[in-house]
């Protein structure tokens, strides 16, 4: 850099602010020597200053929505191509490289030992080649041709070989009892006939090989290729299921899960406040073009009155904070309706109540004040704090037997689950009888029920464990929390415990959960390789699926 | 994600603003200010604290940004409309609202008009790691040190980069500079 030029980068620097207080004071010394600085100093203040004026352009309006809507997409459905994905995979490559150097270098290495053999044991080897090879080289040269006719060529020059050998008076001393061809036309001559044999031993003779190449290969390169493979064995699934675990699974299982323990659905569309208004119209046209017509209601009541009374009902608003949309429709219908609920640009948060009081006939809505047990359900009428069904006008009691039955279905798949957080409500209740000399029904009024709402509680986390593995703990808690303040509006009976299942909801840190969950899959490779190549070791096992959070 | 959704909303102008400036075109600049935080939200564990969030968001948009120039390299599209770049956007309606009450005489918009053209022009015709240093200390007026954590180069060569970049765009518009 010349000195001018060095002086000029300085100016710039100058006007900047980016110099030290000596330099600056140079630099001013300098500009009031010499004109011509100063002069460029302005030029050089006023080209900046061009560049500074240039107005500034904010991002479009719908900007963040739409990396929002791409972001949620590719949390949602693992499309992530990126760099938490692709740093173990990377990392699997690798191994593979290396496992394939050393496979190459064991090849080697037998192959050497092989002809080292050869050397000294052609006699035998050749030998036995004839009746073990054929169908070896059949199977190995098949869709090969040409190696084919290298080989029968090859078969006939180890003929011939064989027959001049078995000519010689004694073994061992091949080299001066070959036919005369002195100097390099015999050295030729044995040297492709090794070359042959060695190529010839590889099927020939497996014990011949084998013997020599494994310790060889188990001397110096077996570790890490035996952990390599190892590693790569168990690194895939490790992965495999690390990636399902942060990509949420598929939203269809998903749906089958919510389905399989679910009667109605509560959807609550906690959406960015610029498109409420239009994810408002992309529901209420998804439920249309369900067949789901919109419905309006005064209140709660005038709410749950219609919903007894019908099949089925959606209602959809857009408050100041967030969309709801309430569903209780067909179970025919739910899945598809979800579905492409949840493939709109919203984050979705769905509320399955297991005990339906909230929104469900009276009938129905009795059995979550009365427990879990099938066929247990109280009058509506005498169920106390029963949500949505006890404020309702009492239904018809004609429809309190089908509301029956149908939680009897719902609550199917769930009996193994009840039973035994009866036994656990059961066990909790003698020991407190124990301790404290007193019944459970001198304890707590009659009427809330206390061990049943318990055993109700219990019997939803279990069902909850089993039936949602990828349920997280936080999004678990953010559901109580959503549904406290609902029972505080007055909107949930209290003894309502609805079981929740959140759809689609994006922990916010990923990246720590990430790299814990990546970490904890390289450790878990790491000591899987070590006790695999320990002696005796049993094989590496699959590794269990990421432990479920949900009720930690 | 909510967390995320705040990052965006913080950031998204600055990160569109620069990107236009370095790209020149706004399609482009929309497009790779997406990627820029969908990049940023995948590789959100590569970023350790050693930096500020915003200068390692700036670089992850600065290497997209470099990386796709270098692609259409070979086909360049020059917009024929100047104001292409600002249409659309909750800015250029405000903008447009607070022009036209100001009212200007119609010569000054039009030459005001030019010179922005002209600074963009030359802008466009310095090389991308001259102009990347131009638009980080200029338009987003960054320290040196800020804007060398972006690039990831020593301060110093930021300084000689920013000089000969201002040098460059100094002769192109030397008739608006004097």
């Amino acid at each position: 850099m010349s000195e001018n030029e060095k002086k000029f980068e300085q100016l710039s620097a100058y006007l900047d602010g980016e110099l030290t207080a000596a330099e600056a004071k140079r630099v001013e010394e300098a500009l009031r020597r010499d004109e011509s600085l100063a002069e460029e100093l302005a030029a050089l203040r006023a080209t900046r200053d061009l560049v500074r004026n240039l107005p500034r352009q904010g991002a479009p309006e719908d900007l963040a929505d739409r990396v929002m809507a791409q972001a949620e997409r590719l949390t949602l459905v693992g499309a992530r191509g990126g760099e938490q994905a692709g740093r173990p995979m990377r990392w699997v490559r690798y191994v593979a490289a290396a496992a394939v150097v050393v496979v190459a270098v064991g090849m080697g290495l037998i192959i050497k030992s092989t002809m080292d053999a050869t050397r000294q044991g052609r006699r035998h080897v050749v030998k036995k080649e004839t009746p073990s090879t054929a169908p070896e080289v059949a199977t190995r040269t098949e869709g090969e041709p040409h190696k084919r006719e290298a080989r029968e060529k090859f078969a006939a020059k180890d003929a011939d070989a064989e027959r001049r050998l078995a000519a010689k008076p004694a073994p061992g001393k091949e080299a001066t009892g070959m036919p005369p061809a002195p100097g390099e036309a015999g050295e030729k001559a044995v040297a492709e006939t090794e070359k042959l044999d060695a190529k010839k031993e590889l099927p020939v003779e497996p014990t011949v090989v084998a013997k020599p190449a494994a310790p060889l290969v188990a001397d110096k390169a077996a570790p890490s290729d035996e952990s390599t493979a190892l590693a790569r064995k168990a690194a895939k699934p490790e992965i495999e299921a690390a990636k399902g675990k942060l990509a949420e699974a598929d939203e269809d299982k998903q749906l089958a899960a919510l389905l399989a323990n679910a009667r109605s659905y509560r959807i609550d569309a906690v959406d960015l406040p610029r498109n409420r208004a239009a994810l408002k119209d992309e529901v209420e046209t998804v439920l249309r073009n369900n067949g789901l017509e919109p419905l309006t209601f005064a209140d709660d009541r005038q709410r749950a009155t219609t919903q007894a009374r019908h099949g089925g009902y959606f209602y959809a608003k857009a408050d100041e904070k967030k969309v709801q949309i309430w569903t209780v429709v067909g179970r025919d219908q739910v899945p598809e309706l979800l579905k492409q609920l949840s493939r709109t640009q919203m984050n979705q948060v769905a509320f399955a109540y297991k005990n339906v009081a909230a929104v469900a006939p009276a009938g129905v809505a009795a059995k979550a004040g009365a427990g879990v047990r099938g066929g247990e359900a109280q009058p509506a009428a005498t169920a106390p704090g029963a949500g949505y069904g006890a404020k309702a006008a009492p239904a018809p009691s004609r429809e309190a037997p089908e509301g029956q039955a149908q939680v009897a279905r719902a609550d199917r798949g769930a009996e193994a689950a009840e039973d035994l957080a009866a036994q656990q409500v059961e066990q909790a209740v003698r020991r407190r009888d124990q301790v404290g000399g007193m019944k459970a029904e001198e304890v707590e009024p009659p009427a809330t029920r206390p061990v049943e709402a318990v055993a109700s509680k219990v019997a939803e986390e279990a069902v909850v464990q089993r039936a949602l593995p990828q349920i997280t703990l936080r999004q678990w808690e953010f559901a109580r929390q959503v549904m406290s303040q609902q029972r505080d509006q007055g909107l949930l009976g209290a003894d309502v415990e609805p079981l929740v299942i959140e759809l689609n909801f994006v922990p916010p840190e990923p990246a720590a959960d990430i790299t814990a969950t990546m970490n904890e899959a390289a450790l878990r490779v790491k000591q899987d390789a070590a006790e695999s190549t320990a002696p005796n070791a049993p094989a590496s096992e699959p590794p269990t699926a990421p432990a479920n959070k949900a009720n930690d | 994600m909510q967390a995320f959704g705040s990052l965006v909303a913080k950031y998204q102008d600055r990160i569109y603003n620069m990107i236009l400036r370095m790209c020149g075109r706004a399609a482009d600049a929309e497009e790779l200010t997406q990627d820029t935080f969908l990049r940023a939200l995948e590789r959100i564990g590569q970023f350790t604290g050693r930096s500020e969030f915003y200068t390692w968001l700036f670089r992850v948009a600065a290497n997209l940004t470099i990386s796709h120039k270098r692609r259409s390299m070979r086909i360049r599209f020059q917009t024929l409309d100047p104001d292409e770049a600002r249409s659309g956007t909750q800015a250029d309606s405000l903008t447009a609202a607070v022009a036209a009450q100001r009212d200007p005489p119609p010569q000054a918009a039009a030459m005001a008009s030019e010179t922005r053209q002209r600074v963009l022009e030359a802008l466009e015709a310095l090389d991308d790691e001259f102009r990347l240093v131009v638009v980080l200390c200029d338009v987003e007026q960054m320290d040196y040190a800020q804007a060398a954590d972006v690039i990831g180069v020593p301060v110093g060569t930021v300084k000689s980069r920013l000089h000969r970049a201002r040098w460059a765009l100094k002769e192109k518009l030397a008739d608006l500079v004097a």
